[in-house]
């Protein structure tokens, strides 16, 4: 935990679900610890941060 | 509590900080606190080998203590958090006595949700000036301390440790922290507006369970439902008599900062903050990071002293 080599564009989001985030247009996209990427609109990237989870999934 | 996963890069303070905040900021997750990049989430001596002219290794007081831990730590959060606790930060670093941040170099976060908002200073006793850095500050506080200081939880010798930060962060007064430093039973407890208030009886709410998981702590037996109680209620001024409180809300109806600041720091003394590993060797990574930052930066609030500093922190 807390030693990953930083990666242009992401930004450590949650180290104990490795999840990294990225803006992009109109929301974020969030990648797991096996490189999965899913987007998120503004919304439910809040839904994330407020509650740990959101209709995708995460 | 979970012991420092990684005591080569962070300090056990840090990681105190961290799962203290886990009782007092609802719904928040750890960003992190070492990252192989430039900065203060990385340890002085990557950045004098990769980045030798970073900003956190410029100071004398950054240079001493131990150069082999990040000096960072950022907290993710919803909105109404950030702005919260940004607003906390704020007031205690421009309030004219209060010294809870002066081990710290800097922080981010946002007081409104859309711009981010940042002081950054170059020592304890020193005047916080305005700082910008990059949207991600948004959706997590970004905090850095002093080398020095990084390994401090009570305090050093006339600077407030992390503890002190933590404080802060749950909102507990300058003045309500100066009476329980110096032994006293406590402030009277806030009115029902006051922003020291967590919650009280008859709320339901992502606070309500930060107080029962706390309160589990002191007794398994109480349930973590979320709904704020006669159960919880009795559970609290149980939990407060167990530690000796003698100040705030006689029948635990109300759950504020100063009775949040006499728990934690029970539950410090019963579960500890595990032993320090072996100290990792100098330089020994920070070789192939680059700069994570997302590159979307913002204008900062408010001017300070007249002098804006950009940054990645």
């Amino acid at each position: 935990m807390g030693s990953e080599s930083v990666q242009p564009g992401w930004h450590r989001f949650d180290e104990e679900r490795g999840y990294d985030v990225r803006p992009v247009e109109g929301g974020f996209e969030i990648r797991d610890a096996d490189g999965n990427i899913t987007s998120l609109d503004v919304e439910e990237f809040e839904q994330l941060r407020a509650e740990g989870y959101n209709p995708k999934g995460l | 509590m979970a012991a420092n996963p990684n005591p080569t890069r962070i300090t056990d303070a840090e990681w105190r900080l961290w799962e203290q905040s886990l009782l007092i900021i609802p719904g928040v997750r750890l960003g992190g606190v070492y990252a192989n990049k430039s900065g203060y989430h990385n340890f002085v001596y990557a950045n004098q080998a990769n980045w030798p002219g970073n900003y956190s290794i410029r100071l004398a007081i950054d240079l001493s203590g131990d150069l082999t831990k990040a000096r960072a730590i950022d907290l993710t959060m919803s909105t109404s958090e950030m702005t919260k606790r940004t607003g906390f930060l704020r007031a205690a670093a421009l309030h004219p006595s209060d010294d809870r941040l002066s081990c710290a170099r800097e922080f981010y976060g946002t007081l409104n949700g859309t711009v981010v908002y940042g002081l950054i200073h170059d020592g304890p006793g020193q005047n916080w000036r305005s700082s910008t850095s990059d949207s991600s500050h948004l959706w997590h506080i970004h905090i850095s301390f002093f080398t020095l200081y990084c390994d401090d939880w009570p305090a050093a010798p006339g600077v407030p440790g992390l503890e002190a930060v933590l404080s802060v962060l749950s909102g507990e007064s300058w003045e309500a922290w100066k009476i329980r430093k110096a032994g006293g039973p406590g402030p009277v407890p806030p009115g029902e507006d006051d922003m020291g208030v967590f919650c009280k009886q008859g709320e339901t709410n992502d606070n309500v369970a930060a107080l029962q998981g706390l309160l589990q702590l002191f007794n398994p037996a109480v349930t973590a439902d979320r709904i704020y109680g006669p159960a919880t209620s009795a559970a609290l001024k149980s939990a407060l008599a167990t530690v000796g409180y003698v100040g705030g809300v006689p029948d635990g109806s109300v759950y504020w900062a100063g009775e949040y600041a006499h728990l934690q720091q029970a539950v410090a003394k019963k579960f500890g903050t595990g032993q320090k590993g072996d100290k990792g060797d100098p330089g020994e990574d920070g070789k192939d990071g680059v700069d994570g930052q997302d590159g979307i930066g913002v204008g900062s609030a408010v001017q300070i002293t007249g002098e804006v500093t950009q940054v990645t922190p």
